[in-house]
């Protein structure tokens, strides 16, 4: 939804933690953007009427590990 | 007084601790470990992402569920937590010693515990000189390694911090050694120096043993085990498409893995592990040909499995996702083809019962989606009530 705020951003809710993102509205979609509240990095997958729909990113590091 | 999940990015594993919390009714705090950036000063400390402040999260925090995915972070997650004052779970000696293959084995060695030949050699395949000339050490290597495993019966080259199967070489001539060992170079899953083992005549499976401990209880193992089974390769990782089994483990083998987690826990109050282990057969006592049929039947029964466990509906809706892929798990274990190749299995652990050696423990195991369905352990809950056994 578009931000009554700051009309230039979109909110959005990061997946994991539910933290209130706000998203600047010439983000595209594949962007990446990092969520404030931890750290995740979230891929855009759409934007559709002011609606991001955020996805985490899969990422593995080298020392992923059990 | 809480306990805190401490992850890096919360996958299926943490999102079934969530999920688990909640159906036990125990409050969870949560600490995504990755961003946020620790400082001490004389003022004391802070905890703090770029938008959050979580030094009240770390303040409130009594025990520490620590399931940082690097090995690494891990290691420094467990040291940080503890310097302020949290239990952990693991501890930063435990996660110490199963950071390193060869530390673990050096631990179970010691202990008269079974575990398969090892050598480990300091050195590097090749060293740098001031005038940046090189050095090279692979022969050196390759014959102290040959002077104790015999090439013709097979070494496995191991990083020493290694998981799912990564840098994990199988030399049957010269010539392989020679080229394995060039190529565990110093990384970051293998520090230094280069270890090397006997090949385990394993058959076509290895064991997964979940064993835990409670604050003032007795150490307890599963009596289930994960067998991850299959023919494509010596290494039978799941993460390199081995099928998963549940295997009956005979009374020795627990009291054996019991041992294993007391000696790696190392007095500490709670612990919990999940030890891999490899069946040194000499008994194939069932046809190849029958066996590799039913795994092909198998792998076709578990193709649903699969098709779920890759849905991203696990990423929206994790509840219902789980629901699926219980279902589709139960279908693929109600097999004809599972439960022949289950049995194939038990009855071997049991021919072979004093055949058993331990390779490697593992102190934050991933568990929802095979150990899990496959054992009936959901290892959330020990995980759970051992960290809140060290509040009560």
């Amino acid at each position: 939804m578009t931000n009554s705020t700051n009309p230039n951003t979109f909110k959005a809710k990061c997946p994991d933690c539910d933290a209130e993102l706000e998203i600047s509205s010439d983000t595209e979609v594949s962007e990446i953007v990092s969520c404030s509240g931890c750290g995740l990095e979230l891929e855009v997958k759409s934007i559709r009427d002011g609606c991001v729909d955020l996805q985490e990113l899969t990422i593995e590091g080298e020392d992923w590990g059990e | 007084m809480s306990i805190a999940l401490l992850y890096e990015r919360s996958e299926n594993d943490e999102a079934g601790i969530k999920h688990t919390a909640q159906q036990l009714g125990i409050d969870l705090n949560f600490i995504p470990f990755r961003k946020i950036a620790l400082t001490i000063s004389k003022e004391g400390f802070t905890a703090k992402t770029k938008g959050k402040d979580y030094t009240d999260v770390f303040n409130q925090t009594v025990v520490v569920l620590n399931r940082a995915q690097s090995k690494n972070r891990r290691l420094q997650a467990s040291y940080i937590m503890e310097a302020l004052g949290k239990k952990t779970l693991n501890t930063s000696q435990v996660e110490f010693t199963c950071y390193s293959k060869l530390r673990t084995l050096l631990k179970l060695w010691k202990a008269g515990l079974p575990v398969p030949k090892t050598v480990f050699v300091p050195c590097d395949a090749s060293d740098f000189m001031k005038n940046h000339r090189e050095i090279h050490n692979e022969n050196d290597i390759a014959d102290l390694f040959q002077a104790e495993i015999p090439i013709d019966d097979g070494i496995v080259i191991k990083a020493d911090a290694g998981t799912h199967g990564k840098m994990i070489m199988l030399s049957k001539t010269r010539e392989e050694l020679i080229d394995n060992i060039k190529k565990t170079k110093p990384n970051i899953i293998n520090p230094i120096g280069v270890v090397a083992q006997e090949l385990i005549n394993k058959w076509f499976y290895d064991l997964r043993i979940i064993v835990y401990k409670e604050k003032g209880k007795q150490a307890i193992c599963h009596n289930k085990a994960l067998a991850r089974a299959g023919f494509k390769d010596f290494r039978t990782n799941t993460f390199l498409g081995n099928l998963v089994f549940e295997a009956n483990l005979p009374t020795n083998v627990l009291d054996l893995a019991v041992k294993c987690g007391n000696t790696l826990g190392e007095g500490n109050d709670a612990w919990i592990f999940a030890l891999d282990a490899m069946v040194n057969v000499s008994d194939k006592h069932v046809d190849e040909a029958f066996i590799k049929a039913q795994l092909d039947f198998a792998a076709q029964e578990y193709l649903p499995v699969q098709k779920v466990k890759a849905a991203e509906t696990r990423l929206t809706d994790f509840s219902a996702w789980n629901t699926k892929l219980e279902q589709a798990f139960s279908m693929y274990a109600n097999s004809s083809s599972y439960q022949k190749v289950k049995n194939v299995i038990d009855e071997n652990i049991a021919n072979n019962r004093d055949a058993l050696v331990f390779h490697e423990a593992n102190s934050c195991p991933e568990f929802w989606e095979n150990t899990r369905l496959v054992t009936g352990l959901n290892v959330a809950v020990p995980l759970l009530k051992t960290a809140q056994s060290l509040i009560d």
